[in-house]
């Protein structure tokens, strides 16, 4: 009976990873109203960046960082001054055009860089776990993948609550007339946001990395983990995106547990559809 | 010199001129009034002064430095604050976030804790809700965070939109009664207004529109009750 | 000779060098034809909801796929006759479109995208673990062998030429009409007695009928059918970049779009690894710079209509 809770758990620690994955996205929808179809492809392109640190000075995945985060943030701030920006006020469709392109772009340029193999940000941790009152075990992985996760957006909580960066993003989403007249530059702001949105994206990239195997067409698949994060937690905001993280990984894991491990994924697609057919807007989003 | 000059100013939307040849100046330690009824051009004016708009012909001075080009986060920099019409405060944001926000550009970043005392001298009633959110002000709160917010950013000029629409007149005299301590502080105030005697019996320079055009400026204790009524509905 | 005149002519002409294309072309170039055919009509439904109906889909393949998987196992493990699996191939897409149009049309916008894209996703995890269709292995359309290159021509000539004229109809129609008022102001339309809902899910059920048909024929050129590659959102972007560089919303767009991408394809093809990097870049900048893409920024210059829907 007990050995029931072994994917309860481990659900509920993958799901502080999901939550990371899908805070990004849910981000610059709450900011700009628009969705980064991109997501995806930038999370497995700090995997890649991790690894190409990883060959090149031994160190460990958690060490990268150092050298990922800044670069995906110039990339991502890059990426929103020189594109989106010049779309943004042209509704939904061209932003969600641009960074389908992008998306494709990305993911083709790393299927040329680095071939289709399959890829692991390998580490000692990988392989331990922790045995829990002899009942299951919980992989180590997992326990950290939830630390950083909860880590983050903590941390992104206190950006948003206590910094001049991040009123001006609340600012900004929710009068943009009055946060002009506030000294408040939009598309530095969502620039600034955006590289925020992909560092976020990168540290998940990477904790993914270090947890399964990845390949250059992996951002699909976790795209659509991030919006089912954010579809069910509500798009743009952080307690929802925690809780919706935690949902879909325990409805993956003890889906999966029951069905079969081929469905994992199709239990998670499931529910995300029931939320969305229920409730567009999310569990705890605003309309 | 004065410390706003506008000068030839058109604004055009579209087909329709919204502003012909406006010419207005703003001196030091005055405050000014500019006057008009719905639809007489005074929001075109303010939002393009403020940047928000940009004219089709003339210019736009302030303190010496041409501001017309710029957007409205660079003429903020340079002390001129606009306390919108509708107040537009940032709903979701707490009152103390409000201000803050208010002192975003970097000059005013290093003397926050300096103004925001000033604030909540000025609106006791601001500290005391510090902690809630914007949407959850009365109108007449919500106008006092408006002012407050605008005086964080520390401006040498503040513009008021509609300081008095739709609030109770005690509220009203309550922060006509701030804004003569505003100036007091050395501050320059341009009040646009709907409400004609209050704004008149306040200021030291009014200007009238209609239409678009400037119909009648001066020293309010020199109009007659005719000309302004005159240049106020174009009767 | 007035305008109109040589507009007819120029289309019998037309018309007659594609129908006796395979007596006198080579065989490279009915092949050509045969793929431009085939991704005109999907690209035509997928802009009939993107482009027309304010439906962007990222879930087309779902129709693909289920139209490819219909034909291999009604016309292999049923025997039935290879075109009436191709045909039943849509009746099943359209039952699809009903059941999922429950959930589906209280998706708004994003969510709309979204929604499709899951499903289809859904869709190719279900394919792959059924044992029925060989789990992830795929499937050979052996009765495919049979036909002759003509014949799947012939067969995709048809479904093309009646789309786009099914297309050209239906937007002269009171729906397309209609369709106008929504795209214009959805509020205001409303408020004259226009059902958005009935507007939107019949443009919805019949671009999922004629995709389904159409994957059906493409599946008789393809052979191998495999669920990661028929429900995969690959499908979409072609789509995608089809309906964009030809014109969102414009009944030529697709026509042009879709041989500008077959002929790129082949030249590209030589450039394994870059050729979506290429089209990706093209997209992004057509939308950048000719957001109506080839045939609307044709429009605005000449104007002049291909295919005139506003009745005058």
């Amino acid at each position: 009976m007990l050995t029931s809770l072994e994917p309860l758990i481990n659900g509920i620690l993958l799901g502080g990873l999901y939550a990371v994955i899908g805070i990004g996205l849910s981000m610059i929808f709450g900011i700009m109203r628009q969705v980064n179809l991109a997501h995806g492809e930038l999370m497995i392109l700090a995997s890649y960046f991790s690894l190409v640190f990883l060959q090149l000075l031994g160190i460990h995945p958690l060490v990268t960082f150092l050298f990922v985060l800044p670069a995906i943030f110039i990339l991502g701030y890059l990426i929103q001054t020189f594109l989106f920006n010049w779309v943004l006020e042209k509704g939904m469709e061209p932003y969600l055009m641009i960074s389908f392109g992008l998306s494709i772009i990305l993911q083709n340029a790393m299927l040329l860089l680095f071939t289709p193999d399959a890829r692991t940000l390998q580490t000692s941790l990988a392989i331990k776990s922790i045995n829990v009152f002899n009942l299951f075990y919980v992989p180590v992985i997992y326990l950290v993948d939830f630390v950083v996760g909860f880590l983050v957006l903590g941390l992104l909580h206190l950006i948003m609550k206590k910094t001049y960066l991040g009123w001006a993003i609340r600012a900004a989403s929710d009068n943009l007339t009055a946060a002009r007249l506030m000294g408040i530059n939009p598309k530095r702001v969502y620039a600034l946001a955006m590289g925020i949105a992909v560092i976020t994206a990168a540290i998940s990239g990477v904790l993914v990395g270090m947890t399964f195997t990845f390949y250059p067409h992996s951002g699909t698949q976790y795209l659509i983990i991030a919006f089912g994060v954010v579809i069910i937690g509500g798009l743009g905001s952080l307690p929802g995106t925690f809780l919706g993280g935690l949902i879909l990984g325990v409805s993956q894991l003890v889906g999966g547990r029951i069905i079969g491990p081929g469905l994992q994924l199709l239990s998670g697609y499931i529910i995300l559809l029931i939320v969305l057919t229920i409730r567009p807007q999310g569990i705890l989003g605003r309309k | 010199m004065a410390m706003l000059e506008v000068k030839n100013l058109n604004v055009y939307y579209g087909g329709f001129q919204a502003l012909s040849d406006i010419t207005l100046s703003v001196e030091r330690d005055q405050i000014v009034s500019i006057l008009g009824s719905n639809g007489a051009g005074k929001s075109t004016l303010l939002k393009t002064i403020s940047g928000l708009l940009k004219p089709s012909t003339g210019s736009i001075h302030f303190n010496g430095e041409k501001i017309d080009p710029l957007g409205p986060h660079d003429i903020v920099k340079l002390g001129l604050a606009l306390v919108p019409e509708g107040r537009k405060i940032f709903s979701t944001l707490t009152v103390l976030e409000n201000l803050l926000i208010g002192s975003y550009s970097p000059g005013a970043r290093r003397t926050k804790d300096e103004q925001l005392e000033n604030v909540f001298e000025l609106f006791p009633r601001l500290a005391e809700r510090k902690g809630q959110l914007g949407s959850t002000l009365s109108g007449g709160e919500q106008q006092m965070l408006a002012i407050g917010r605008a005086l964080m950013s520390q401006p040498r000029l503040i513009i008021f939109d509609e300081i008095s629409l739709g609030l109770s007149p005690v509220m009203v005299k309550h922060l006509y009664h701030a804004v003569n301590r505003i100036k007091q502080k050395g501050m320059v105030v341009v009040l646009v207004e709907q409400d004609v005697k209050r704004s008149l019996k306040t200021a030291d320079f009014a200007y009238i529109l209609q239409e678009g055009k400037i119909r009648l400026k001066g020293n309010p204790k020199d109009f007659t009750e005719e000309e302004v009524k005159k240049a106020y509905f174009g009767l | 000779m007035s305008s109109n005149r040589i507009r007819i002519l120029l289309a019998a002409l037309l018309l007659i060098a594609l129908a006796t294309l395979p007596f006198w072309a080579t065989r490279y170039m009915v092949s050509i034809l045969l793929l431009i055919c085939l991704y005109m009509t999907l690209a035509s439904m997928w802009n009939l909801l993107a482009g027309y109906s304010g439906l962007i889909s990222l879930g087309q393949q779902m129709f693909i796929g289920i139209g490819g998987y219909s034909l291999a196992v009604l016309s292999m493990y049923h025997g039935l006759p290879i075109f009436l699996s191709v045909f039943l191939g849509g009746v099943i897409s359209v039952l699809l479109a009903v059941l999922i149009s429950l959930p589906i049309f209280r998706m708004k916008g994003v969510y709309f995208a979204i929604g499709t894209w899951i499903i289809a996703e859904a869709l190719g995890i279900c394919f792959s673990n059924w044992g029925y269709v060989r789990y992830g292995m795929g499937l050979f359309i052996q009765p495919a062998y049979r036909l002759s290159m003509s014949t799947i021509y012939y067969a995709a000539l048809v479904l093309c030429i009646g789309s786009i004229a099914l297309i050209y109809l239906l937007l002269r129609s009171n729906l397309g009409l209609a369709l106008m008022a929504i795209r214009d102001d959805d509020r205001a339309s409303e408020a004259i007695g226009v059902n958005i809902f009935r507007c939107k899910f019949t443009c919805f059920l019949l671009s999922a009928f004629i995709t389904g048909m159409t994957a059906g024929v493409l599946y008789l050129n393809t052979i191998f059918i495999q669920p990661f590659e028929a429900f995969g959102i690959g499908w979409t972007v072609k789509l995608l970049f089809i309906v964009i560089i030809g014109g969102l919303g414009t009944v030529a767009g697709p026509i042009v779009g879709a041989a500008v991408f077959v002929v790129l394809q082949q030249y590209l093809s030589e450039y394994v690894g870059f050729n979506l990097i290429i089209f990706g870049t093209i997209t992004i900048s057509v939308i950048f710079f000719t957001p109506k893409g080839i045939v609307g920024t044709f429009q605005e210059k000449l104007g002049f209509e291909i295919f005139p829907i506003r009745r005058r």
